[in-house]
């Protein structure tokens, strides 16, 4: 039976979990697979972990070993990365953990800055299940013209990231 | 050192381009390798790539979904995002699930472990690696070399490594112990000054107040205690407070600040030929007294606390009920506070529930850090991670006030969405180091700790949260509350950031900010009492206006501020909106459709908010922002409208009075400004009529000269500025 400390780590970590796999895959949908497989190793080995070390470093690397099974069981597709990019990407993930929790604590409010047109715009690119195409179908514009305007919002929300955090005197 | 926060740099545009393919999967098979391309050889693009798909991936996870589901969700501290496995072992699972139906300890312990385990058969039935859960702690060379790498990424990080090393001498991921200690001296000292912009200039500030100020309790001591303080800063800094303002520019900011818009040009008209020598006080007590006192602050309120647009599950109107109900019976503030943060039952009979219902998504952590910045004034959302480099409140703290939120839950049915405290009170509360290490607190504020033993069931942690947050001779709530008072009426507070109290950021002046503190918690935290006392001051005569003498004295350059003036400040969009429909008559116009008035309103407000919240540096940007704002609200049809004289409106009914020219023009100048127009502006009206083409019609010719003229009050900055 897995501790409360257990699972209170677990479920806050998720997200950087998350986030840890799809930075070397690229892709949400991938991401989610993976990490659903990482989480059963997870569970099925709760009794290895000692509590008190360092439970992300832990997670990472059955999460790092489960991307590149994956990777393996997608040898043929041309939009995968290589093992040799997708271990540079884990390692400066890894190495970017404190910086990336500054960014992510600042989307929120980067996201509250947005003209209203634009965040509605950007919740329903990201409401779950859509993509881009499924925003141009809704909103009946050219799917070009929606890409860009998502893309420059995404843009916009990564400037302003940037600001907030060189004002915040980080680094 | 790296620097972390490229601003989008041009080398990098094709990578950004690359990127945006890849997130909306429309990327060809060489687009993509030349993406691989760059960020295998660049470092730099690899951590560009990182940050760029991390935003993409926390836009996905958490953003766009509901955080609340029809079941009840635990938004505390232990909250449950139950694992994937459970729902969709499948490959095509959308994140949403994962957001779903999460519950509490300890029922959920073994749902948990059940949906781990039919999970891992799902699991192992496909894919037929029963040795699965060995691999990762005992590589063995398996096909392709797969195994070896992953252990190689991270030398110490194995779980056998944590066992033999025991938690304090774990190190986390290698690289990042480097990581820490560069991060850590990134926060240490250096940025201090970029990070708050501590006040520049003048002396040393005086020590914060080891004892106690004697303030006394009447208002006219409470009074003069806050010009004694003042005028020490004068005299410390050698400056000569400006002038004392003269009536009109006093009404106007009297008007704007304490109802939120200005006076109609009867209204100016009464005061500024009044002789009465109170009529100052006069004017405030009738202020407070007006319906749109309550108006101006619940909508301030509303702002401060959800935003201006509608977070979901929040039921705005119930919230600015409450919020009205609290400024017209002006309830004390502790109250208000105590109610925010312990307020339970369904949202729309109790309209305070709506402010944590903003903020319960990721696990009620922005409840946490909202509370603390608007309430306490501290800003603690980088505490989560680590300690404060220079405030004491630390990581254990943070995640001990975090702990007060532990029981509440959300719960939706059909009645619609309702905070409870129906989930238990947790063994502890776990949170990371930065090391990696976790380490356990309770709920802990002030020093006062809950510990197991010390709750039962009936213990209601929120509320213990809200009489510990409101006890004393002086709080951080009286504090900040002061603070952000005082930073409304004059333009700046005594902190460089309003809401950022912390002992990094010396106020500046420490003796005055603790005596009004002490002086509003014996008031019973009376919100209209400390109006009084500001709009009393001697301070807040002053003009706005500066000469030789107090030129030095300007926070807006980072200067520590001496409030020997009253600083300009821009109005806000409500402000501004209703300021122009006091003016205008616009209402008039438009009959008794005040749904189309509120129509226009909301409209409005939606132009201004994009114009305002993009903004990055209001300060900077006061006086460049508000007159192009100023112009597009002009453009509005209903202006139009408003500025016809040909309607119902006030320039109508001016133009059609049988007054003579000039008191025409007078009374525009009223409507528009509160003060009489110059012998200049005269001048030039009476010119413009009798010139080019409207010569030959004279009367039309004043009536469109009137027009144009009360246009251009209404874009000046005059009109737009706070003065």
């Amino acid at each position: 039976m897995p501790s409360e400390e257990f699972v209170q780590l677990f479920s806050r970590t998720q997200r950087r979990i998350y986030l840890h796999i799809l930075g070397q895959v690229g892709n949400p949908t991938d991401a989610d697979e993976i990490l659903q497989e990482t989480n059963v190793v997870i569970w099925s080995k709760f009794d290895r972990f000692e509590l008190g070390t360092n439970f992300i470093a832990w997670t990472f690397q059955i999460a790092n070993f489960e991307v590149l099974k994956f990777r393996d069981r997608r040898r043929s597709s041309r939009l995968v990365f290589t093992e040799d990019v997708i271990e540079a990407i884990a390692e400066e993930s890894e190495e970017s953990q404190d910086d990336l929790d500054l960014r992510r604590a600042a989307l929120g409010e980067c996201l509250g800055k947005l003209r209203p047109k634009d965040r509605e715009l950007i919740q329903t690119r990201y409401a779950p299940g859509n993509k881009g195409k499924d925003v141009a179908d809704v909103l009946g514009r050219p799917s070009n013209s929606v890409y860009q305007s998502i893309g420059r919002i995404r843009k916009t929300l990564f400037e302003c990231i940037n600001r907030r955090l060189s004002a915040e005197g980080v680094r | 050192m790296k620097n972390r926060t490229i601003n989008l740099p041009e080398q990098y545009g094709e990578l950004i381009e690359l990127l945006e393919l890849q997130l909306e999967e429309r990327i060809s098979p060489d687009q993509f390798a030349r993406l691989e391309s760059i960020i295998r050889d660049d470092a730099e693009a690899r951590r560009l790539y990182l940050q760029y798909i991390d935003l993409h991936g926390m836009l996905h996870y958490d953003t766009a979904a509901p955080h609340v589901s029809s079941e009840s969700v635990s938004a505390a501290a232990v909250a449950i995002e139950t694992p994937t496995v459970v729902v969709a072992p499948s490959s095509n699972t959308r994140p949403s699930r994962r957001r779903q139906s999460a519950s509490y300890l300890p029922a959920a312990l073994s749902c948990l472990v059940l949906a781990a385990i039919v999970g891992l058969l799902a699991i192992q039935d496909g894919d037929n690696s029963a040795d699965k859960p060995e691999i990762v702690e005992s590589p063995t060379p398996g096909p392709e070399g797969i195994v070896v790498t992953a252990p190689d990424r991270l030398p110490n990080a194995t779980p056998e490594g944590g066992r033999r090393h025991g938690p304090v001498q774990i190190n986390p991921v290698g690289p990042a112990t480097t990581n820490v200690v560069q991060t850590g001296s990134d926060f240490e000292g250096r940025t201090i000054e970029r990070v708050y912009n501590a006040w520049e200039g003048g002396p040393a500030p005086r020590a914060t107040p080891t004892s106690t100020p004697h303030v006394g309790n009447s208002n006219s001591e409470i009074v003069a205690f806050i010009n004694r303080r003042i005028r020490e800063g004068w005299q410390d800094n050698e400056v000569t407070p400006s002038a004392t303002s003269d009536d009109s520019e006093w009404l106007r900011r009297a008007y704007l600040d304490i109802v939120g818009h200005i006076p109609t040009a009867e209204q100016a008209q009464a005061f500024l030929t009044s002789n009465d020598p109170i009529r100052r006080e006069q004017l405030v007590e009738a202020l407070l007294d007006d319906e749109d006192y309550i108006r101006n602050w619940t909508t301030i309120w509303t702002n401060l606390l959800i935003g201006r647009s509608n977070p979901r599950e929040v039921d705005r109107p119930a919230l600015k009920k409450y919020l009205r109900e609290s400024f017209a019976m002006n309830r004390g503030w502790d109250d208000v506070v105590g109610e925010f943060i312990s307020a339970q039952g369904n949202h729309q009979e109790n309209g305070a529930t709506n402010y944590l219902l903003a903020h319960v998504n990721d696990q009620a952590l922005p409840a946490t850090a909202t509370t603390a910045r608007l309430f306490l004034g501290q800003q603690l959302q980088c505490l989560q991670c680590h300690d404060h480099p220079f405030n004491d409140w630390k990581q254990k703290k943070f995640w001990g006030f975090h702990g007060f939120f532990s029981q509440m839950e959300v719960e939706s049915n059909q009645s619609g969405v309702a905070l409870v405290d129906s989930g238990s009170i947790p063994e502890g509360i776990f949170f990371e180091r930065r090391n990696g290490v976790m380490e356990a607190t309770h709920p802990e504020f002030n020093g006062r700790r809950f510990l197991p033993e010390d709750v039962n069931e009936d213990t209601r942690l929120r509320k213990e949260l809200a009489d510990l947050m409101t006890s004393g001779e002086t709080t951080d709530v009286a504090q900040a509350f002061v603070n952000r008072m005082w930073q409304h009426f004059f333009g700046f507070a005594f902190t460089p950031v309003v809401d950022d109290m912390g002992p990094h950021a010396v106020p500046s002046h420490p003796e005055l900010l603790d005596g009004l503190t002490r002086s509003f918690v014996r008031s019973g935290y009376d919100v209209k009492q400390l109006v009084r006392w500001i709009t009393s001051s001697e301070a807040y005569q002053l003009s706005s206006q500066f000469g030789e003498s107090n030129r030095i004295d300007d926070p807006a350059i980072g200067q520590m501020p001496l409030f020997s003036r009253v600083y300009v400040k821009s109005m806000t969009v409500e402000q501004a909106f209703d300021s122009v429909m006091v003016a205008t008559r616009a209402g008039d116009a438009l009959g008794s459709d005040w749904e189309a008035v509120d129509r226009e309103r909301q409209r409005m407000q939606r132009q201004f908010v994009m114009q305002w919240e993009t903004e990055d540096n209001d300060e900077a940007n006061l006086f460049d922002g508000s007159v192009p704002q100023a112009l597009m609200m002009m453009n509005s049809p209903l202006i139009q409208t408003a500025l016809d004289s040909s309607k119902g409106t006030y320039i109508g009914r001016v133009v059609r009075s049988d007054r003579s020219e000039v008191e025409k023009i007078e009374a525009v100048a009223m409507a528009a400004l509160s003060r009489r127009p110059s012998a200049g502006e005269i001048a030039a009206v009476r010119q413009l009529a009798r010139s080019g083409e409207r010569v030959r019609n004279l009367e039309n010719g004043f009536s469109s000269s009137l027009e144009d003229l009360f246009w251009a009050y209404l874009n000046s900055n005059e009109f737009i500025l706070i003065h």
